[in-house]
C-alpha cells in the first residue's frame, strides 16, 4: 500500500540543503576555478571521467533528487540555458542567502517580513546595477558614461582613456595570470592582434578582454569568432545584421591529441569527413556549391517525427520471381536521380546517411555529410536560400540553394576536416578546441561557451558593470547605507519591522561580501578572512570618504584601483595605477541581475516552504524512521 | 503448476476517531492544510518516493490531487474538497480546515455523535439562511458599474497563494488582467435568456517578467522553433479575413490511427505509403483550389504536405493537441474534419480575421483573432520560474471561476477571516436567543444545544485563526464581530492598540471600542452590520458568495460523514 508521509523540518532543512549545494559553487568562481573530477559509473571509455570547470555542468553532473535539490537544479538549468553564463554565481549567492535568510529565522523574524525585506534589499542591488552600469556602443570600448551615470563611472573611464595609449607595450604582461598562457605561448597564438588599419570603430577587443573573467585563451577564440562572423564579404551588404554576436551560429569541434596552443577560429562549419571523401571534396573546393538540406535521416526505413508504421503489411505476389529490384534500391535510385536531375554537388543531412546511398554519390561527385546540427542547416539556409526537406523525395528546384562551399583544412589521421561554408557570409564560425588532455576538452569547450555568451550579452545589453567584484561592493555599501536610513515601513507592520529590515540588509550585504571573499580566496592570494576584512574594510572607506550625500565620487576613484586588483591576486589591493586600464575586468548587466533575481526567489521559495510530502511511501519501510508522519 | 495465494483477511476498524492512530493522522492532515492557509500561508514541496518530479505548492488543487493520503477518512475529505474546487475555483482548503475542525471540536465537546450531527446540520442552516438575508453583516452587494469591486475580487484571490511571488504591482497587473479576460468572455450580443459565456485559454511563458503577461482577444497559438525562416514570410501575406480549414484527423500519411488493426496484405510492388501521400496531396489540392488561407491540424501534417501547402501560401499549423481544438471551432466556426475526404463540402471552413505573429519571450505566437463576437481571449502568463508560473496558472483560473460565479450571485462576502467570526458571533447570538426552538425540534437537552453551538463556533473562529502563522494574534472586535491581527512584534509592546483595519478592511480601529482574542470566551452579542453610507472605506478582500456558501456547506456535510462512520473495513489484498 502507498501512503503519504509529511517530512517536517524543524532548523529549516531546505534552506540548508541549498546552502549546501552552493558549496559545490564555490570553487568554480572567479578566474582562478578549480576543476573537479566527475567520473561515471559504468559509463563508455569517453565518458568515464571529465573535468568539470563551471558550476552549470557540475549540477547536472551531480543531479541532486531531493525536492529542494530539484528546485536548485531548475533554477540553474533555467539561468544557464537563457543567459550560458552566471550560474555558478547564482548558485552561490543563494546559498549565501539561504544561510542570511537562516539567521533571520534563527532570530525569530516572521517569514512575511524576511520576503518583504529581501525583496527590498534586491530592488536596492538592482538599482545600484543600473546607476553604475556602463554603457558602451557596441562598436566603441565601454569608456564613454552615458549622460545620465553617475560622476564614478566617469572617473573609471577617463582613467581608461587617459591611459589607453600603453596598451599596445603591454599586450603580454596581463595575460600571465592566465594558467593556460605562457610568454612563450603569447608569440605564436593563433590570434594576430587586429592591424591598426583593419580597427575600425567596430573594435570590441578590449570589452571582450574585460569580459574573459581568467579565460583569456577562450576571449581570444571568441573574438576571432566575432569578427570573422561580422566581416562583410562581397556578396553580404547585410554585414551589420551581425553586430550583435549571434551565438547561435558558432559551432565548436574538438580535436583530441593536439595541444591546446594550436586551437584557432575557422569560417564555416568544420566537420570532419572520412578519408574517402576527400577526393570529392579537392574536386568541388573553390566551386560555387549547389546545396539541399536535409532535416532526419537520409535512409529508406526514415520517417517524420510523429508518423505511426504500419503494423503489419504483408505483400503477396502470385509470381515466383521476387528478386527485382528491392525496395532500398529502388529508393536509392531515385534519390540519385532526383540529386542529378537538380545539379546537387552538396547534400547536408542532420542525422545520418543510408549506408548504400554514399558510394553512388561519391561516384557521382556529390557530397555527402550527415550529422549536421540545426543551427548550422538553418544558418546555411538563409544564405543560400536553400528550403530545409524532410524526405529526398520532395526535391525541387526551389529547395535548392546556391552558392555553398567546401574547403579541405587539415588532416587528422584517418579523417579529414573540411570546412562548409557560403559565398554569402551566412556568419557560420567553427572554433576548434584542442587539447592533448582529452578530458579536459569537455572544460575548454564549456570555457569558450560561457566566454561567448558573455560577449553576446555584453553587445546586446550595450553596456558592462564593473566587475571584479566592484559592483558587488557597491551593493553591498548601498545596502548598508540603506539599512541606516529610516526605510519605507510596510503597512500593517509592527514596531519591529524597522529593526527587521536592516537585519535582513545587513544579512544581505554580507552574502554579497562573502561572494567578493570567494573569487578572492579562490586566487590563491588570500585567505578567506582576509580577503572578508579587505573588502568591509574597502566598502567602509567609502562610507567615511564620501558621506551619504554625494557616494559616488568616492566610489568612482577607488574602483580603478580596485578593478586590477581583487581578480588578479598578484597585485594586491593598492595596485599601481599605470596598470589599471588594461586589467580592467567587467560583468554581464543582465546576466548578473537575472541571476541575483533566480537567487531571491530561489531562497524565498525554499524559506516559504515548511513541510516535505512524500507520496508512495511503503509504511512498512517507515517503521525506523522517525521524521515521517503518516497521513 | 497453480498455487494458491492465502488471501489475508479485510481489517475493521471500530470506531475509527476514537482510534489513536487515526486521530493522529487526521491532526497531522489538519495541521497541514492549516499551515498553507491565507496569504502567508506555508508552502509544501511534494514529491514522490523514488525522486520524480517534484511540485512547491500551498494551493488545494495540486497539493490535494498529488499528495493523496492514505488514510480512508482523510481521503474522504481530501475528495470533498477537490470536488468542491472543481466546481467552483475557491475555498478548498477553507472546506477542508472548517470539515476536520468541526470533527476535533465534536470529539472535544464530549457530546454524542448523533445529537453534533444533528446540531450542526441545523446550524448550517442557520448560516446559509442569513447568509441570505438581505441584512446579512458579512455580505457586500458588487458594484458591475465600476471594475473596482471585481478588481477587489481577483485579486483576493491572486494574492491568496505566497508561491506565485508578485510584488504589489505585479499583483494588481495580474487582477486586473483576470477581470479583462472575463469581461472579455462575456459576449456582447447574447439573446435575452440563457448567456453562454466564452472561454479564455491560458498560455503560459517561463522567462520574461511577471509585468509582460497580457490578455489577447482570439486565441495565440505557439509557433513551434522547427519551423524556418521562410515560415515568417509565409504569416505576413495574410492579414485579414483568412479562410480556415481544422482536421482533428492525422495527416501524416499513416495508414491507420490506431496500432492493433491486424495485418494487411498488399500486393507486392504496390506502395502504400505513396498512395496514401497522393490522397494527401489530392486533399491539399483541394485545401489550395479553395482559397483557403491557413490550416490548422491537431496531429501530424506530412512534411510533402506541408511544403505543398506552404508554397502556394498556406500558413500550416500542426500538433495543436486536442485542447485547441474546441476554441478554435468556436473562434473560427470551422467544423473539424475527422476523417481524410478528398472534397471539402463548404460549410466546413471557418474565418478568422486576422494573423499575426507575436514574440513573448523566447516563444512565438500565431495570434488569431475572431471574425465575430465570438468571446474567445487568450491569457499569457509570464513569470520568472516554471514553480511560480505554475501557481500563477493555478491562481488566474481560480479568479476566472469566481469572476464567472458572480454573475450568477452577485455579491460577495467580506474575506480576511471576518466572515467566519462575524457568522461565529451570529450563531452564538441566535443560539442561545433560541435555544428554546431548537431544542425542541432536534430533541436534545438546552446544554448539549449550546455545547455544539459552542464547538461550531469555535471550529468557524478556528479557521480565521489560520489566517495568521508567525505568532501574531487573533482578536474579535464586540461591535462588528470582524476578524483583527496583530503581528507577533506588536503584541507586547502595544497591547491595546489594535491594528488600523480589520481583516477585510472594512472596519477602522476607531469605530471599534473593545476587542478580545479570539480563543477566548465572550459574553454573546448580535453582530453590528457596518452602515454602508456613513463609512467611505471599502472592503479590500472580497471572498467568492457562492463558493463559499458551498464549501461551507460541505464542510458540515463531510465533518457529519465522518461523524457518523461506525467502522472502516479495508481490504488487503
Amino acid at each position: 500500500m502507498c501512503s503519504s508521509a509529511v517530512l517536517s523540518h524543524q532548523p529549516h532543512v531546505g534552506l540548508q540543503t541549498v546552502s549546501a549545494l552552493a558549496g559545490l559553487a564555490g570553487s568554480s568562481l572567479g578566474p582562478c576555478k578549480s576543476y573537479k573530477w566527475i567520473r561515471g559509473e559504468g559509463g563508455g571509455e569517453e565518458e568515464a571521467a571529465v573535468l568539470a570547470g563551471s558550476c552549470a555542468r557540475l549540477l547536472e553532473s551531480v543531479e541532486p533528487s531531493c525536492a529542494v535539490g530539484q528546485l536548485v537544479g531548475e533554477a540553474v538549468g533555467a539561468h544557464h540555458a537563457a543567459y550560458g553564463s552566471g550560474a555558478g554565481c547564482l548558485l552561490f549567492m543563494a546559498g549565501a542567502w539561504a544561510r542570511g535568510a537562516l539567521e533571520c529565522l534563527r532570530r525569530g523574524m516572521p517569514a512575511p517580513r524576511v520576503v518583504h525585506a529581501m525583496r527590498e534589499g534586491l530592488d536596492i542591488c538592482l538599482q545600484a546595477c543600473r546607476k553604475h552600469s556602463v554603457r558602451f556602443d557596441p562598436g566603441d570600448e565601454p569608456q564613454r558614461a552615458a549622460p545620465s551615470l553617475s560622476a564614478g563611472a566617469g572617473v573609471v573611464a577617463a582613467a581608461g582613456r587617459a591611459l589607453k595609449p600603453q596598451r599596445g607595450g603591454r599586450g603580454k604582461i596581463k595575460l600571465t595570470h592566465s594558467r593556460y598562457f605562457c610568454e612563450a605561448a603569447a608569440g605564436t597564438a593563433p590570434v594576430t592582434p587586429p592591424a591598426p588599419a583593419a580597427r575600425d570603430s567596430r573594435d570590441i577587443g578590449p570589452t571582450a578582454r574585460a569580459l574573459s573573467h581568467g579565460c583569456v585563451r577562450s576571449m581570444e577564440l571568441v573574438l576571432q569568432a566575432s569578427r570573422l562572423q561580422s566581416a562583410p564579404t562581397a556578396a553580404s551588404a547585410s554585414a551589420a545584421r551581425c553586430s550583435v554576436f549571434d551565438v547561435s551560429k558558432v559551432v565548436t569541434c574538438v580535436l583530441p591529441g593536439l595541444s591546446e596552443d594550436r586551437a584557432c577560429v575557422l569560417p564555416g562549419c568544420v566537420v570532419r569527413l572520412p578519408a574517402e571523401k576527400l577526393a570529392v571534396v579537392q574536386l568541388l573546393t573553390g566551386r560555387s556549391l549547389r546545396v539541399v538540406l536535409i532535416t532526419g535521416d537520409l535512409c529508406e526505413r526514415y520517417r517524420h517525427l510523429g508518423s505511426k508504421r504500419p503494423p503489419g503489411v504483408s505483400h503477396v505476389t502470385d509470381r515466383l520471381d521476387p528478386a527485382g529490384p528491392s525496395r532500398e534500391a529502388r529508393w536509392t535510385e531515385s534519390v540519385l536521380g532526383s540529386l542529378l536531375r537538380l545539379g546537387v554537388n552538396l547534400v547536408l543531412v542532420s542525422g545520418a546517411t543510408s549506408e548504400s546511398l554514399s558510394p553512388h554519390c561519391l561516384a557521382h561527385r556529390i557530397l555527402l555529410v550527415d550529422k549536421v546540427s540545426a543551427s548550422v542547416l538553418r544558418a546555411l539556409a538563409a544564405a543560400t536560400g536553400a528550403v530545409p526537406v524532410t524526405y529526398a523525395t520532395q526535391l525541387n528546384e526551389r529547395c535548392v540553394g546556391a552558392g555553398a562551399r567546401v574547403t579541405p583544412w587539415r588532416d587528422l589521421g584517418e579523417r579529414r576536416a573540411v570546412s562548409i561554408s557560403s559565398e554569402a557570409n551566412a556568419g557560420l564560425v567553427t572554433a576548434v578546441l584542442t587539447s592533448c588532455v582529452p578530458a579536459k576538452l569537455r572544460a575548454l569547450e564549456d570555457e569558450f561557451w560561457a566566454c561567448a555568451h558573455r560577449l553576446h550579452h555584453a553587445l546586446r545589453d550595450g553596456a558592462v558593470l564593473p566587475g571584479a567584484g566592484l559592483i558587488e561592493m557597491v551593493c553591498v555599501h548601498e545596502l548598508q547605507k540603506h539599512a541606516t536610513l529610516p526605510g519605507g515601513v510596510e503597512p500593517g507592520g509592527g514596531s519591529a519591522t524597522g529593526l527587521y529590515r536592516d537585519a535582513v540588509l545587513r544579512l544581505m550585504a554580507d552574502g554579497l561580501t562573502d561572494y567578493v571573499a570567494t573569487v578572492m580566496s579562490n586566487s590563491g592570494q588570500w585567505s578567506k578572512l582576509q580577503a572578508w576584512t579587505a573588502v568591509s574594510q574597502k566598502v567602509k572607506r567609502w562610507g567615511g570618504l564620501s558621506g551619504v550625500p554625494e557616494g559616488e565620487t568616492g566610489l568612482g576613484v577607488v574602483p580603478v584601483e580596485g578593478l586590477s586588483g581583487v581578480p588578479e591576486g598578484e597585485t594586491g589591493l593598492g595596485v599601481v595605477p599605470g596598470e589599471a586600464a588594461d586589467s580592467r575586468v567587467y560583468d554581464n548587466v543582465s546576466v548578473k541581475l537575472e541571476a541575483w533575481r533566480s537567487a531571491v526567489d530561489l531562497v524565498l521559495l525554499v524559506m516559504q516552504t515548511d513541510a516535505e510530502v512524500v507520496t508512495g511511501i511503503d509504511p512498512e519501510t517507515l517503521q525506523t524512521e522517525t521524521d515521517f508522519m503518516l497521513m | 503448476m497453480a498455487r494458491l495465494a492465502k488471501k489475508s483477511p479485510a481489517r475493521c476498524t471500530d470506531l475509527p476517531l476514537e482510534n489513536p492512530d487515526t486521530a493522529q493522522r487526521l491532526d497531522v492532515f489538519r495541521r497541514l492544510l492549516t499551515s498553507c492557509y491565507g496569504p502567508h500561508g506555508a508552502l509544501k514541496h511534494i514529491h514522490n518516493n523514488i525522486g520524480g518530479p517534484s511540485i512547491t505548492t500551498s494551493a488545494s488543487q495540486p497539493l490535494l490531487r498529488s499528495a493523496s493520503p492514505s488514510h480512508p477518512l482523510l481521503r474522504a475529505v481530501a475528495a470533498a474538497a477537490l470536488g468542491h474546487v472543481s466546481r467552483f475555483g475557491d475555498g478548498g482548503l477553507f472546506a477542508a480546515i472548517l470539515c476536520l475542525a468541526l470533527v476535533d471540536r465534536a470529539g472535544l465537546s464530549g457530546l454524542g455523535k448523533t445529537v453534533s450531527i444533528g446540531i450542526n446540520a441545523c446550524l448550517l442552516d442557520l448560516c446559509t439562511a442569513y447568509l441570505r438575508r438581505d441584512d446579512c453583516g458579512c455580505r457586500v452587494r458588487l458594484d458591475f458599474d465600476s471594475g473596482g469591486d471585481l478588481v477587489a475580487l481577483a485579486r483576493s484571490v491572486v494574492c491568496s497563494k505566497p508561491a506565485c511571488m508578485l510584488t504589489e504591482p505585479e499583483a494588481q497587473h495580474v487582477s486586473v488582467l483576470a477581470v479583462r479576460a472575463f469581461l472579455l468572455s462575456v459576449p456582447c450580443d447574447a439573446p435575452p435568456g440563457i448567456v453562454r459565456l466564452g472561454r479564455t485559454v491560458a498560455v503560459s511563458v517561463e522567462g520574461p517578467p511577471v509585468d509582460g503577461s497580457a490578455v489577447y482577444p482570439g486565441l495565440l497559438v505557439e509557433v513551434p522553433d522547427h519551423l524556418g525562416p521562410g515560415r515568417e514570410h509565409n504569416f505576413r501575406s495574410h492579414r485579414n479575413n483568412v479562410k480556415t480549414v481544422l482536421f482533428s484527423v492525422s495527416l501524416s500519411g499513416d495508414l491507420f490511427e490506431d496500432a492493433d488493426m491486424g495485418m494487411l496484405e498488399v500486393d507486392h510492388g504496390t506502395d502504400v505509403e505513396s498512395q496514401v501521400l497522393d490522397r494527401l496531396l489530392e486533399l491539399g489540392g483541394c485545401v489550395v483550389r479553395d482559397r483557403v488561407g491557413l490550416l490548422v491540424c491537431q496531429k501530424v501534417v506530412h512534411p510533402v504536405l506541408q511544403q505543398y501547402l506552404v508554397q502556394h501560401d498556406v500558413v500550416v499549423m500542426e500538433r495543436l493537441g486536442a485542447a485547441l481544438i474546441e476554441p478554435l471551432v468556436e473562434l473560427t466556426g470551422a467544423q473539424p474534419l475527422a476523417s481524410l475526404v478528398t472534397t471539402i463540402s463548404p460549410e466546413a471552413y471557418g474565418h478568422a480575421r486576422g494573423l499575426s505573429v507575436k514574440h513573448f519571450g523566447s516563444k512565438r505566437m500565431l495570434h488569431l483573432e475572431a471574425p465575430g463576437e465570438a468571446a474567445i481571449c487568450t491569457m499569457v502568463l509570464c513569470h520568472r520560474n516554471q514553480t511560480m508560473l505554475s501557481e500563477l496558472k493555478v491562481v488566474c483560473q481560480k479568479a476566472e471561476q469566481v469572476l464567472r460565479l458572480t454573475l450568477r450571485e452577485p455579491s460577495a462576502l467580506l474575506g480576511g477571516g471576518c466572515t467566519e467570526t462575524h457568522l461565529a458571533a451570529y450563531i452564538r447570538h441566535e443560539g442561545i436567543n433560541k435555544v428554546g426552538e431548537a431544542t425542541a425540534s432536534l430533541g436534545c437537552s438546552q446544554t448539549e444545544y449550546l455545547l455544539g453551538v459552542e464547538a461550531f463556533s469555535r471550529s468557524l473562529e478556528s479557521v480565521a485563526r489560520a489566517l495568521e502563522h508567525n505568532g501574531g494574534a487573533s482578536l474579535v472586535d464586540l461591535t462588528h464581530g470582524h476578524h483583527w491581527t496583530v503581528p507577533a512584534d506588536m503584541t507586547q509592546a502595544q497591547e491595546t492598540n489594535a491594528p488600523p483595519r480589520c481583516g477585510c478592511g472594512l472596519v477602522r480601529s476607531t469605530s471599534v471600542e473593545k476587542w478580545t482574542f479570539l480563543n477566548t470566551n465572550y459574553t454573546e452579542f448580535c453582530p453590528a452590520t457596518v452602515p454602508g453610507n456613513t463609512t467611505a472605506s471599502q472592503p479590500c478582500v472580497l471572498d467568492c458568495f457562492a463558493a463559499k456558501i458551498n464549501a461551507l456547506q460541505v464542510a458540515v456535510e463531510t465533518a457529519n460523514l465522518l461523524l457518523d462512520i461506525r467502522y472502516i473495513i479495508q481490504d488487503g489484498n
